[in-house]
C-alpha cells in the first residue's frame, strides 16, 4: 500500500494506493488521524485501491468519528464497486458521505 | 451471483486418503472448487463430512493426498507457513461454541487478537461492523450465556469472518434451528458470498438449506465422493443412493458398529 497527502482548496486529500489489508490498514490509520488532527476538512481518494478489508474500513470509521469531534468534513472519493459492496454489507454506505469524483467532493461543500 | 464457471480454483483436494487408526475413513477423495462458489457437502452420519472439513482446514493429517488452498499445498506447510493460511480462513464448527468466559464482542475479536495487532479501538469497530453483518448489532457486551440458538450461530459466523477470510467453511450452521432462523442463516451466507466473493462451503444435511445456497453439492457416501453437481443435477439424479438422501433416508441408516460403540464411549 502506498499513500500520499496534499493540500487541494483548503481540502486535504489524502489517497492510498493497493491493497489496505490486515498489513497495511495500521499504517492507513496513522495517515488517516493525522490528517483529521490538523482540523481541516479531509477528502479519502480510495479510485486506485484494489482492495480494503474491514480493518480498513474500520480505520475510515473511526478517522471520519474523529473528524465529526473536530467538527470538519469528511468524505470519501470513488469508491471502487467491491469495496462499495463491503461497505454496503455492513450499512456503512448509509454512514459515510461518498462523492462519485475528486472534483465533486472539492466542489460540494461535505 | 455465483462462482464465475471460469474462475481460479482455490480449493483443490488430490487423491485424498486418511485413516484413524487402521480404519480408511476418506477414500481417495477429489474435488475443486472456484472462487466465490457456494459448495455443500452432504451424507449420511458418519459419511465423512466433518473428517473432509477438518482436512481443508488443515486441523487433520491425511495418510496421503494433497490439499491446495488458495494455491498452497497444506499439507507441505510449516507452521509459519499455515499460521498465515489462517487468516484467510473462516471457520464455524459443528455446534459453533463461543468461549463462555468471554463477551460477544471479545469472542469475535478473539482471532485478531491471535493473528494481528491491530489498535483495540480498531478491532473493537471491526467486531460492532461484523455484529451489524449478521444482524447482532449492540450484542458485543453480552456474554454468551445470555443469546438464543440461532444468535450464537451468527455470533459464531461473526467471529468466523472477522479476518475478511477468503475462505469460509461451516460444519452444520443451522443444525438444531427452528426453519425461519435458518433460513434467515441461509440468506446470510448467501450475502456474504455475493458481498465479499467469499468461497464457502458447508456441510449441512437440510435439504432446503442445501438447495437454496448450493451451487454444487458434493454427496459423501462411505467416505467416497458419490456425486458432484449442481442442485438441479443432485435432485434429477437417478443414482438410487441419492434419491434415498433427498428422501432424507440417509440418517436412518443401520449405524456403524464401530462409530456407534464411540459414541456410547462418549469419543464422538
Ligand atoms: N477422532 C476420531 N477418531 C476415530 N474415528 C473418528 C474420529 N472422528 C471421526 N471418526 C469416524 O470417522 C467417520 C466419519 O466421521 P465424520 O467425518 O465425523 O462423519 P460426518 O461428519 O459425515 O457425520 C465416522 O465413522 C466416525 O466415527
Ligand atoms: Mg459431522
Amino acid at each position: 500500500m502506498e499513500h500520499a497527502v496534499r493540500e487541494e482548496q483548503g481540502k486535504l486529500v489524502v489517497s492510498f494506493q493497493g491493497e489496505v489489508d490486515l498489513e497495511h490498514s495500521p499504517k492507513a490509520r496513522e495517515v488517516l488521524l493525522g490528517a483529521v488532527k490538523k482540523k481541516q476538512d479531509v477528502l479519502v481518494d480510495l479510485s486506485e485501491v484494489s482492495y480494503i478489508d474491514s480493518s480498513g474500513v474500520a480505520s475510515l470509521v473511526e478517522a471520519f468519528q474523529s473528524s465529526k469531534k473536530a467538527g470538519s468534513s469528511f468524505g470519501l472519493v470513488s469508491v471502487n464497486p467491491a469495496a462499495l459492496r463491503v461497505l454496503e454489507l455492513a450499512r456503512l454506505d448509509r454512514v459515510f458521505t461518498i462523492h462519485s469524483t475528486l472534483a465533486e467532493g472539492l466542489g460540494g461543500g461535505s | 451471483m455465483s462462482g464465475d464457471p471460469n474462475g481460479e480454483y482455490v480449493i483443490e483436494v488430490e487423491n485424498l486418503v486418511t485413516h484413524y487408526g487402521d480404519r480408511q475413513i476418506l477414500k481417495n477423495v477429489n474435488l475443486r472448487i472456484r472462487r466465490g462458489e457456494i459448495m455443500v457437502i452432504m451424507g449420511g452420519s458418519g459419511s465423512g463430512k466433518t473428517t473432509l472439513l477438518r482436512h481443508l482446514m488443515a486441523l487433520e493429517k491425511a495418510t496421503s493426498g494433497s490439499i491446495k488452498l488458495l494455491g498452497s499445498d497444506v499439507t507441505q506447510l510449516n507452521e509459519i507457513e499455515l499460521y498465515a493460511m489462517c487468516r484467510k480462513i473462516g471457520v464455524s464448527f459443528q455446534g459453533g461454541a463461543l468461549l463462555s468466559s468471554l463477551t460477544v464482542g471479545e469472542n469475535i475479536t478473539l482471532p485478531l487478537r491471535e493473528h494481528t495487532d491491530l489498535d483495540q479501538t480498531v478491532m473493537d469497530i471491526m467486531a460492532r461492523m461484523k455484529l451489524e453483518v449478521v444482524n447482532l448489532a449492540g450484542f458485543e457486551n453480552l456474554m454468551p450465556s445470555e443469546l438464543s440458538g440461532g444468535m450464537l450461530k451468527r455470533a459464531a459466523l461473526a467471529r468466523a469472518i472477522i479476518t475478511d477470510p477468503a475462505l469460509l467453511f461451516c460444519d452444520e450452521p443451522s443444525a438444531g434451528l427452528d426453519p425461519v432462523v435458518s433460513s434467515a442463516l441461509d440468506e446470510l451466507i448467501l450475502r456474504l458470498r455475493d458481498a465479499m466473493d467469499m468461497t464457502i462451503v458447508v456441510v449441512t444435511h437440510e435439504l432446503d438449506s442445501a438447495f437454496r445456497i448450493a451451487d454444487r453439492i458434493t454427496v459423501l457416501d462411505q467416505g467416497a465422493i458419490l456425486t458432484v453437481g449442481t442442485v438441479e443435477e443432485v435432485k434429477n439424479s437417478d443414482n438410487e443412493r441419492i434419491q434415498n438422501l433427498l428422501n432424507r433416508k440417509f440418517e436412518v441408516e443401520e449405524p456403524d458398529p464401530e462409530e456407534y460403540l464411540a459414541r456410547l464411549m462418549g469419543h464422538t
